[in-house]
């Protein structure tokens, strides 16, 4: 996407939702994996993934692992118990807000 | 292809080079551009090391690594903040709070009876008092905490602020100074027994967060840094 954005605000949120599914995760596999569901669609950039990692991690939805993989030590993050619940929210506060820029651009879209 | 040890090491510089001064955060960087590399050489085996760490540092912007050392740090300096807070929340609970409570009560009674013209001049002095000595620990354990900071060769963000004391003495010095300005003087009328006791707990608030910070907190650091560094433990 041409015009990253659009998808700024909503980073957090796509961050959350993969730690979710996945459990524990590190920031290269993360860029990766966005890149890998996306089709290349979406880029998540190296200078915005590690300071929302970060920011997650001081308002304690993020917990921290690290473990020596090959000759170097990986973090891993993987949410808390907040976190957790965090994550419900904001993906319905999205889902929301998807709902509503569908009725902007399209009124009369519907799923048929 | 997999990444050498030396290679570790020459990343560890790099970051070192683009103003990571962190251990803890060029641990995280190293990781990535290692990872990145690989993953060029999967594609391109014949790419050089330089080469392709190049191209993985041109990902993170025409800024670098700044972003994420500043948001880092900001993150940090709120998980310090928050730690200083939990400490200092124990003197509001039971039993501590009695000591608080007579703490308290007692200043407003000594400024009840200083006279009234005094009265003003004794918060101030009490206060100039206390920036005094903050300013003397500060001075007398300088070269203690920085070495404390640089231990094993490794510096880590939390512990910068831990025993750079969060700054406080920055924020403490100003308490008078502000009080002492003329329209804020006038504006305080000093014969009201409330006043006295909001200048008793700003009094009482402002040692209980110097003894948080002075010596509480860096009493616990260990315990602090690898509760928040998993990795403190197995590279000290």
């Amino acid at each position: 996407m041409a015009n990253s954005k659009l998808y700024k605000g909503s980073l957090n949120t796509i961050i959350l939702k993969l730690l979710d599914e996945k459990g524990k995760m590190y920031g290269y596999e993360i860029t990766q994996k966005v890149k890998e569901l996306t089709k290349g669609e979406l880029t998540i950039t190296e200078g915005a993934l590690y300071p929302a990692l970060h920011k997650l991690e001081a308002e304690g939805l993020l917990d921290v692992e690290v473990a020596k993989v090959d000759n170097r030590i990986r973090k891993y993050y993987k949410l808390t118990e907040v976190g957790e619940k965090e994550t419900v929210n904001r993906l319905a506060e999205l889902e929301e807000f998807i709902r509503s820029m569908q009725n902007l651009v399209k009124p009369n879209w519907s799923i048929q | 292809m997999k990444i050498a040890q030396d290679h570790i090491q020459e990343l560890y510089k790099f970051t070192r080079k683009h103003y990571v001064e962190h251990y803890d955060l060029q641990t995280e960087l190293v990781d990535h551009l290692a990872n990145g590399i690989e993953e060029q050489w999967q594609e391109n085996p014949n790419l050089s090391f330089e080469d392709a760490l190049q191209n993985e540092f041109k990902k993170f912007g025409a800024f670098g690594f700044m972003d994420v050392v500043e948001e880092k740090s900001a993150a940090m300096r709120k998980k310090y903040l928050k730690v200083v807070l939990s400490f200092l929340k124990e003197f509001v609970k039971f039993p501590k709070v009695l000591l608080t409570m007579c703490l308290v009560g007692l200043i407003t009674i000594m400024l009840w009876n200083i006279p009234i013209g005094f009265r003003h001049g004794s918060v101030l002095g009490i206060l100039f008092a206390h920036v005094f000595v903050v300013f003397y620990l500060l001075f007398k354990n300088r070269s203690n905490n920085e070495l404390e900071m640089v231990r094993h060769g490794k510096k880590w963000l939390l512990k910068d602020q831990i025993y750079s004391y969060g700054h406080w003495v920055n924020f403490l010095n100003l308490l008078p100074i502000i009080l002492n300005l003329k329209f804020i003087r006038e504006q305080i009328s000093m014969d009201n027994s409330l006043v006295l006791l909001a200048f008793a707990c700003l009094i009482v608030l402002s040692a209980f967060l110097t003894v948080t910070i002075l010596i509480v907190v860096p009493s616990k650091a260990d315990e602090l840094l690898s509760s928040t560094y998993p990795e403190y433990n197995f590279t000290n």
